[in-house]
């Protein structure tokens, strides 16, 4: 079975329902390719990329945005595209040229940005609408899009304050078209850039910047960064992260609380067990996490490709690794004893998975396991008994485990 | 395939005329007719030498029209050229030469509009109602251009200057030198657009010029760099898409896709994208397109490669490859959700297929034949291995896993019909 699937020339996209999208510096092009890797459509740009290939992308529902190396290693460009009328059209530009203070050469960005709905209709011409959820990420100056609508329009609008709720907000201007009740609503608060500076030091960190402002809010100061190739945003519902690959995991740092809350391993380990298979991009669709890879490692054999390709794993806790110990390993082989078999189950975020079945089998002809199917309880763990044989002999347990949701 | 080849044109443009392709041969100062295998069919010698390629050319219906290179490196000229006694004939020159624009353009076309006359008129009439059940005229005509009547009966039309036009009666300047009947044909141009590498002197953006066809005035210019590198355009009115009706369009090849522009949108806006297979089998690499010409629901391409089923071609010469307007399944895109299942025959993924056709838009009612890859273990569900797409070209079905750990590979399939 050939293991690519969508065949990327450049190591950066976006996924969108199913479809994938990469920036073309060489054609000024936006691509659009099915899973296996089919071109199913392009959109020209209307301005060129120039020479610096896109480093990093992203999509908030309605914007596409690129990063750019400037016009040195240590400047960034930041822009903004919007799909319309099928040609990709350049909507804004972040230019991070460095300073005496600030350097940024980046390796990646992530788009935090917040899907929701209108709580009621919005009529044209009206400067109030309300959020069904993430209100509470608005700011006086956040620019939210609405649509489409029932005629396929969108448009974009600027709170400028809270009214009467704290989901209700004031615009800047009136709405030029109607929109209905809970027509689809799109807004991006920060980019979170990878950079291999802090300010203006050798040290990795992580800077958020204001879409309201385009300044600096604050630098995290992490020399891991400095190795980070890739990151992106996860809205998990009730918190938000900012994901990114560090060596062999997926990183999950808590954006309110500015901790990392999980880690997550992936497989992306050479068939050598030591050599680390870079990964160029990650995207969250669902509860899939996509890497791109130009490298991948399938049942112990490494595949490698002249082209980009996704790799998959699942952000819901899936059965990773299973442990199994015994006591006492040593029986007298008398029919009567009894050892005990304790498995542990953990997902890829090594916490422990509850109520999982655990299948045991033994080798044994006469010796038998008390239970062959037992379910994992609250610590990832089951418990069964091994009762000794009457021939002295080395006895193998298998334990098998799989999950139903 | 070595013989996939078919017109042999050696210059990178062309036009097609009822069913023949022309091309400008400046080396044998000839007006060349092919047919679709690349015979010559016939050739017309020109009254003016040249001595420049033509970049580019069209056909308005009556006349064709010519863009080469100009005295320098800003300048382009377009010429029209009308056929008369076997001789192809120069009728007009448009010089584009300003300090204040560089003109850089591969690509240019002809806004023109194909009409019957209402009612029957005799030699010497001045006044003729155009069109049945209309108002107005499909587009622009003015004091000081030429509509073209007929052939009539006997084979007779002649072109004539407009003196004025109200709504959809024109009154020319000359009389009538021959009669017509009811729904013989009438046909005029206006405009010219050219696609420029450089809005006014700046070559960091393209820009599309709407010129006078008849003064060669500048009357708009429409900045983008989407208008930059072009190098195939084509007008014509396109009734494809059936929710805009019949558009006059001005069309265009910008990276693989070829886009729709309506002209009589004040913003020039576009009204379809169609994807087209002129990407190399290394996917990456674009194809050029040299030139294109609409008839009916076919489109012709001019290229020197052509990808067939996954292999790339290349000539010596251009040749055309076809497509079409009709709808198409252009792509099938599959999602599974989730896409990580348990290995126990129990696990169950949903699998959307989304079928689309070559704009793009959703094809409806279409099977979706859902399968596994033979060597997986899983299986797709009983009585959902056959689908039809929904109203947004969706279908579902769900597959179920083996017991063996494995990378899975669904396929789906669906036919044309």
């Amino acid at each position: 079975m050939s293991y690519e699937n969508i065949r990327f020339p450049r190591d950066h996209m976006a996924i969108y329902d199913g479809d994938f999208f990469y920036f073309d510096e060489r054609n000024d092009t936006l691509n659009r390719k099915d899973c296996d890797g089919a071109t199913s459509f392009v959109y020209p740009l209307d301005t060129t990329l120039g020479s610096n290939k896109v480093k990093s992308m992203e999509y908030d529902g309605y914007y596409f945005w690129t990063m750019q190396q400037g016009s040195t290693s240590l400047d960034s460009i930041i822009k903004k595209w919007v799909i319309d009328n099928f040609v990709c059209t350049l909507v804004d530009v972040i230019d991070l040229s460095h300073t005496a203070e600030n350097k940024f050469s980046c390796s990646s960005f992530a788009l935090e940005f917040y899907n929701t709905k209108l709580v009621t209709t919005v009529s044209k011409h009206s400067s109030i609408l309300s959020l069904s959820t993430y209100y509470d990420k608005v700011s006086p100056g956040t620019i939210i899009t609405l649509g489409p609508n029932e005629d396929g329009m969108y448009e974009d609008v600027t709170v400028t304050g809270t009214l009467s709720s704290p989901n209700t907000f004031g615009l800047d201007f009136y709405t030029f078209n109607t929109y209905q009740e809970n027509t689809n609503v799109y807004f991006s608060k920060s980019l979170w850039l990878i950079n291999s500076f802090t300010y203006n030091t050798a040290k990795g960190s992580l800077y958020k910047l204001s879409l309201i402002t385009k300044q600096i809010e604050y630098v995290i100061e992490d020399d891991d960064f400095k190795y980070v190739e890739t990151n992106c945003f996860y809205n998990a519902g009730n918190s938000q992260y900012i994901l990114y690959v560090l060596n062999t995991s997926i990183r999950f740092f808590n954006i309110e609380t500015n901790t990392h809350e999980e880690s997550m391993i992936i497989d992306n380990l050479e068939s050598n067990s030591s050599t680390v298979i870079p990964v160029k991009d990650i995207k969250v669709e669902a509860d899939s996490i996509y890497r791109l890879q130009q490298k991948a490692n399938y049942y112990g054999i490494v595949y490698s490709w002249a082209t980009y390709n996704y790799q998959l794993s699942t952000i819901r806790p899936f059965v990773d690794s299973i442990s199994m110990d015994v006591y006492p390993k040593i029986l007298p082989s008398n029919g009567i004893n009894v050892a005990e078999i304790m498995v542990v189950v953990r997902d890829q975020f090594d916490n422990p998975l509850k109520l999982k079945p655990v299948f045991l089998q033994d080798s044994d002809d006469i010796g038998f396991i008390t239970s062959e199917t037992v379910y994992t309880n609250l610590f990832g763990t089951a418990i069964s008994y091994y009762k000794a044989g009457t021939v002295p002999n080395t006895i193998t347990l298998n334990t098998i485990v799989t999950q139903y949701d | 395939m070595s013989d996939s080849d078919n017109l042999n044109f050696r210059k990178p443009h062309m036009t097609f005329v009822d069913g023949y392709f022309y091309m400008f041969d400046n080396d044998t100062d000839m007006l060349l007719q092919k047919t679709d295998d690349g015979v010559t069919s016939f050739s017309y010698p020109f009254d003016t030498l040249m001595s420049k390629t033509m970049d580019s050319i069209e056909h308005d219906g009556v006349n064709f029209w010519s863009m080469e290179d100009g005295s320098d490196s800003n300048v382009k000229v377009i010429r029209s050229w009308y056929i008369d006694n076997y001789t192809c004939k120069l009728k007009t020159t448009i010089t584009l030469s300003n300090p204040a624009h560089k003109f850089d353009s591969n690509a240019f076309t002809v806004e023109h509009y194909h009409c019957t006359i209402s009612g029957g008129y005799t030699t010497g009439d001045t006044i003729i109602t155009v069109g049945k059940n209309v108002d107005t005229l499909p587009g622009d005509l003015q004091s000081g251009m030429a509509v073209t009547i007929g052939p009539n009966s006997d084979g007779k039309q002649e072109t004539i200057n407009v003196q004025y036009v109200n709504d959809n009666v024109i009154t020319l300047a000359d009389p009538l030198e021959y009669s017509y009947l009811d729904e013989d044909n009438l046909q005029y141009y206006n405009y010219l657009w050219v696609f420029n590498n450089a809005n006014g002197t700046d070559t960091s953006t393209g820009a599309l010029y709407k010129i006078n066809a008849y003064s060669g005035s500048i009357l708009a210019i429409y900045p983008g760099g989407v208008y930059k590198d072009i190098m195939a355009a084509t007008f014509s009115e396109i009734t494809h898409f059936t929710e805009f009706g019949a558009v006059n369009s001005l069309m265009y090849v910008k990276a693989s896709n070829l886009l729709f522009v309506n002209v009589h949108s004040p913003t020039l806006d576009y009204y379809g994208s169609m994807a087209m297979d002129t990407i190399k089998s290394d996917e990456v690499t674009i194809i050029p397109v040299y030139d294109i010409a609409v008839y009916n629901k076919n489109v012709y391409r001019l290229q020197k490669y052509a990808t067939y089923y996954g292999q790339t071609t290349g000539w010596s010469n251009y040749n055309y490859q076809a497509a079409t307007f009709n709808q198409m399944v252009s792509s099938i895109g599959l999602v599974a959700s989730p896409n990580i299942i348990a290995a126990n025959e129990v696990s169950v993924s949903s699998i959307t297929a989304r079928v689309r056709d070559q704009f793009s838009q959703p094809i409806v009612g279409r099977l979706v034949y859902f399968s596994v890859d033979g060597a997986n273990e899983g299986s797709i569900v009983s009585g959902q291995t056959i689908v039809n797409t929904d109203s947004n070209g969706e279908a579902l079905s769900t597959y179920t896993a083996g017991s063996k750990a494995e990378l899975v590979k669904i396929l789906a399939r669906v036919d044309q019909t």
